[in-house]
Order: C-alpha cells, then structure tokens, then sequence
C-alpha cells in the first residue's frame, strides 16, 4: 500500500488506517529501534519505543511522505531511551562521541564507507547461506528475537530453529573467515 | 555469557534494508503490539509521560545491558526473503532521507558468540541454582527416572535415600530394542540359541544397598534361568554414592562433565513439569575443528551404532552439541534432560520426586536378606559380611 493509500485510508476508516501504517512499516521500525537499543536496552525496550514511535506517528500524520516522518520519529524516540538507559547505567554519552549521532565529518564518512564495504560482505555471506538459515541468522542476531518467536514467524519448531541456527553460525564462521 | 558482534550500531539506511529484506514479528508479536498502539493513541499518552497502569507498557528506566551484537551493513537488497508469513512487495529505499544523520560506527571483529537474552535469569544465577542443590538436606528422598540412549537402550531407576542414617537404595532395570542388540555377536546368539528379538523381551535388574559400611550388589537377568547372583563389598572403597547415590544419575553427570562448555540460547522460566515449578534452558556448544588427519586417526576399525555406555555424557569437544535442561526451582535438580548432537541422543527424565514424609525410606533388612537368599554369591568370601547389623 502506498502513503497516500494510507493516508486516504485512516482518513476514511482511522482504526483500518493505524493497521496499514502499522503493518506497513512495523519491520523497519522495528528495525531501527532494536539498532539504536542494541546493548542499552531489552526487547521490552525496544517494543515500547515501537508502540511509542506509531502512536506519535498516527497522532501526528498529515498529507506528507510518511516514510521520513516516521523513520526520524522512530529515531529520535529510541535515541531518547537509549540516553536515558545509558544514563541509569552510568553510561553518559558525550555531546562529542561519536555515538551521539552528529552528522559525520569527512574522516568519519571514510570510515564509514570501509565499514559499509565490510558489512556488506558479510551481509551477502549471511545470504549464501539460504533460507532457512538466513532468516533465522537476521531474526535471532539482528532483531533479537527468541526461538519461539523466530519459529511461528516461519513456520519451525523452536528446536529446529535452534538446531538450524547453531549449524548456520558455524557456516557462517567459515564464511568469514576470507575477511580475515 | 558470550556476545553475539555480529551487527553492531549499523546505519539506519542499512537497518532499513535489512527491514525491507527481512521482515519481522509474527501475527501474534504484530498484534500485541498495535493493540498498545491503539490504546496509546486512543489515550493520548506515551511513555514519555511515565504513565503506570495494569494495561500499559511502564517505561523502563534502568535495565541491565542484555545484549551487544555486531551490525554490519546491508547491501541493498532486491528480492525479499521468501518466508510465507510476511511477504511484501519490493521497496524502494531512495526517497528515504532519515538515514542520513547515521551513527558511526566502529570497526569490530566479527566474533561469534551466543546473543544474549533478556533480562532473565543469568547462566551465572543458573548454574547457581543448580549448584545449590543439596540432596543430602532432606529427611528422606525418592525419585524415579528414566535414562534414556537413541530411543534403543533404556534404564528406569527408582532411587530412595534415609537422611537420617544415609542408607540409600538404588533399583535399576535395563530394557533395549532389537537394534541396539543387533552388534551382538553371532556366536554368542547361537550359543545362548537366542536372537535379537528375543533378547529385546528380556531385561536386566540390578538393586544395589548402601547399608552402613555395606554395599550390597543383586544381579539379575530375565534372559537367564537360574538365581541371580550377589555381592557385598566394602561402602568407602566405592565413589557411586560420594555424597549420596544421586551422584551416579545422568543428570548429575551432565552437571560434572557438561553443564561448563555449554552457552544458553534460551530460558523459560516459570514452566511446570510432574507438577513442580522449574526454569527450561536450551544450550549449544559448537565444536571445535579438526582437521581431516586428526578426525580420521580416531575412527574405529568398525563403526558403532552408538556410544558405550560408559560413555554416556563425557565430553566431546569435536561435535556440535544441544542439551536441553528443566530444572526444578526450588531444589535446583534436572528433572528432564537432553543431549543431542548429529542423529544421537541421550535423555534423562523424573517421573516422580517425593520428599520426607512423602517419600518411603529404603528398603529394609528383612528385604536384602530375603532378596540375598534367593540369589547366588559372586564370590565365595561374601561370607565376612553380617548381615544382620542392616537394621
């Protein structure tokens, strides 16, 4: 569904509006909340800011892209919690870290690019592995989700998908063993 | 516990992708989920606000870190995964302008380890809970159990256990399938004029007493006629019930030789098993590697359908390995275990846990006595023993 289908949507029917937003963007949003958390908070955290993120969304909406709307919303509202997580676990984040989230400088972009290079070799191994096993890799490691989570997302029993995602790593490390 | 660096503070242009590739959150996690959308939206507030009520998610302030995981970036995607529960439409990613301001990240090794899990229970705290248990605290203990190897060899034990004098019991049957009794030699078949099948019928029973300063040994076989046998050897010269008998169960192996090497995947806490509260963990240990020289300098002249019994959980390193465990929360037992790796299995349950006033107080005098004088003695000098000390 496209964003001005959506935005028609919840004009005419607000409750079926929400749900397409909702089911429309919940993975990306998803995304860049477990992204931002990582190593700050928990799942619970992350889906608070979800709930949060969509329910400032939809309260806000108008006739605009909703895409950037609702990626800085996301953004910001999970960088809010990760401040404060970090703050109650004496974590402190400089204004000049780099884990503030300034606009990269030169030297910083170059590094970036390297890293984005990397990354996007060991994205495309995780990809050679195939389905099953690269789902699984995604869902546990990226999003973080648990074995029964990832199982009635695809259709698996918890213990195959641990059985899967164990021998997947150990692919997967032999994978990378060429970035070394 | 170890991290998982995998992905590790990717941009948001590359989570993006990732999203777009990869979706997330089955029907049950979406629908939780919108239905606290709908209540916030419908309310007007939001975490920000610090609202607390039984139906609303509380904002969590202060939390333990749970995970760290390594990103890396996504290269842009074509084609999502074909999973059938979310497939979408491809997306295009160009209009997006959120991810500009991208955190920079930091290069790190790719270094596999577990993820993390929330903020439930450590495998410090778990390993603890399990250390803590002390069979040697109760009045009096009974448990029965089941040791079980690939489905083809099974032993039921029933073990009881005095608190108050020590004297212990421990009545053990093994049963097996024909196709663990196939490996058995063809003379020996012929000579005993049995085969497979018919040994399959048959089982083995042993009941051992640890009496005093007496450990007493019954033997015996429905695969033979005639008595069984017996023995009675000195208690301090045998380590099968250093501290106490439980010491010679599956469960209490896998906690000396295994437990160590494993990492936790997952824990359900709160979970019920033969009606007592317990903790669930899932556990891998991903083996090391060998070379093909070092593999095939240990393969046996004949290969073996499995390991010997006295095998059963030492630790290999070489395999990559799954245990299973259900842990009762209040004593720190295994009730239930398993242990797979390739197509093999071993696996440990309780079928029943009864404590003092509950639980029947080992065997007596007139029992061994009795049980002895319809057995023949292994040995001729079993005669020293006086028996009538038991009671």
């Amino acid at each position: 569904m496209t964003d001005s289908e959506i935005i028609s949507l919840m004009k005419q029917s607000p409750q079926d509006g929400h749900r397409a937003l909702f089911e429309e963007y919940y993975s990306y949003v998803y995304a860049i909340s477990v992204n931002i958390l990582r190593g700050y908070g928990s799942a619970e955290d992350v889906e608070e800011c979800v709930i949060d993120s969509f329910a400032a969304v939809i309260n806000a909406l108008r006739d605009e892209a909703i895409k950037p709307f609702i990626g800085t919303v996301t953004r910001n509202k999970t960088l809010n919690m990760r401040r404060t997580l970090a703050g109650g676990l004496g974590r402190n984040i400089s204004i000049d870290s780099d884990d503030f989230g300034d606009v990269p400088n030169s030297v910083q972009v170059d590094t970036y690019i390297e890293k984005s290079e990397r990354t996007a070799f060991i994205l495309q191994r995780i990809k050679e592995l195939g389905e099953p096993d690269s789902v699984i890799i995604i869902q546990k490691y990226f999003y973080e989700q648990n074995a029964n989570e990832i199982g009635r997302l695809i259709g698996m029993k918890p213990a195959a998908v641990r059985m899967r995602c164990t021998r997947a790593i150990k692919k997967l490390r032999r994978l990378l063993s060429d970035l070394d | 516990m170890k991290k998982n660096d995998i992905f590790n503070h990717i941009s948001d242009d590359d989570a993006a992708k990732i999203a777009a590739e990869y979706p997330t959150g089955d029907k049950n996690q979406r629908d939780r989920l919108f239905r606290e959308v709908e209540k916030r939206v419908n309310g007007s507030f939001s975490a920000d606000d610090e609202v607390r009520g039984v139906d609303t998610y509380r904002p969590r302030i202060a939390m333990k870190i749970i995970s760290a995981a390594a990103a890396f970036v996504f290269i842009a995607g074509a084609a999502r995964g074909g999973y059938h529960l979310l497939i979408k439409d491809k997306r295009s990613t160009e209009n997006s302008s959120v991810s500009d301001i991208s955190e920079p990240s930091t290069v790190e090794e790719t270094i596999f380890e577990t993820a993390a899990v929330s903020e439930q229970i450590t495998k410090e705290e778990l390993l603890e809970k399990i250390y803590s248990r002390n069979y040697e605290s109760f009045d009096r203990i009974n448990m029965k159990y089941r040791e079980n190897m690939n489905g083809i060899s099974f032993m039921d034990g029933i073990i009881k256990r005095d608190g108050s004098t020590g004297n212990e019991s421990v009545m053990k049957t093994w049963t097996h399938t024909p196709e663990y009794l196939e490996d058995i030699d063809t003379d020996i078949l012929e000579r005993d004029n049995t085969t497979p099948e018919e040994l399959a019928q048959t089982s083995t029973h042993n009941e051992m007493f640890f009496v005093k300063d007496m450990f007493i040994c019954i033997y015996n076989s429905t695969s033979k006629e005639g008595p069984g046998m017996y023995e009675i050897l000195k208690r301090s010269t045998y380590t099968l019930d250093r501290p106490t008998i439980f010491s010679d169960t599956y469960s209490e192996r896998l906690i000396r030789d295994l437990i160590e090497h494993f990492d936790i995947q997952d824990i359900t806490e709160n979970t019920s098993f033969i009606g007592r509260n317990c903790t669930e963990v899932f556990m891998t240990y991903i083996g090391s590697e060998r070379s093909a020289d070092e593999a095939a300098s240990d393969l046996p002249m004949e290969p073996k359908m499995a390991p010997e019994e006295d095998d059963l959980t030492t630790f290999n390193s070489e395999y990559d390995q799954e245990l299973s465990l259900t842990i009762d929360n209040e004593t720190g037992f295994i009730l239930k275990a398993k242990l797979s790796y390739d197509d093999y299995y071993e696996e440990f349950e309780v079928n029943e846990l009864l404590f003092n006033d509950n639980a029947e107080l080992p065997e007596n005098g007139e029992y061994i006595r009795n049980h002895i004088a319809e057995c023949e003695p292994l040995y001729d000098d079993l005669g020293c023993y006086d028996l009538s000390v038991i009671d």
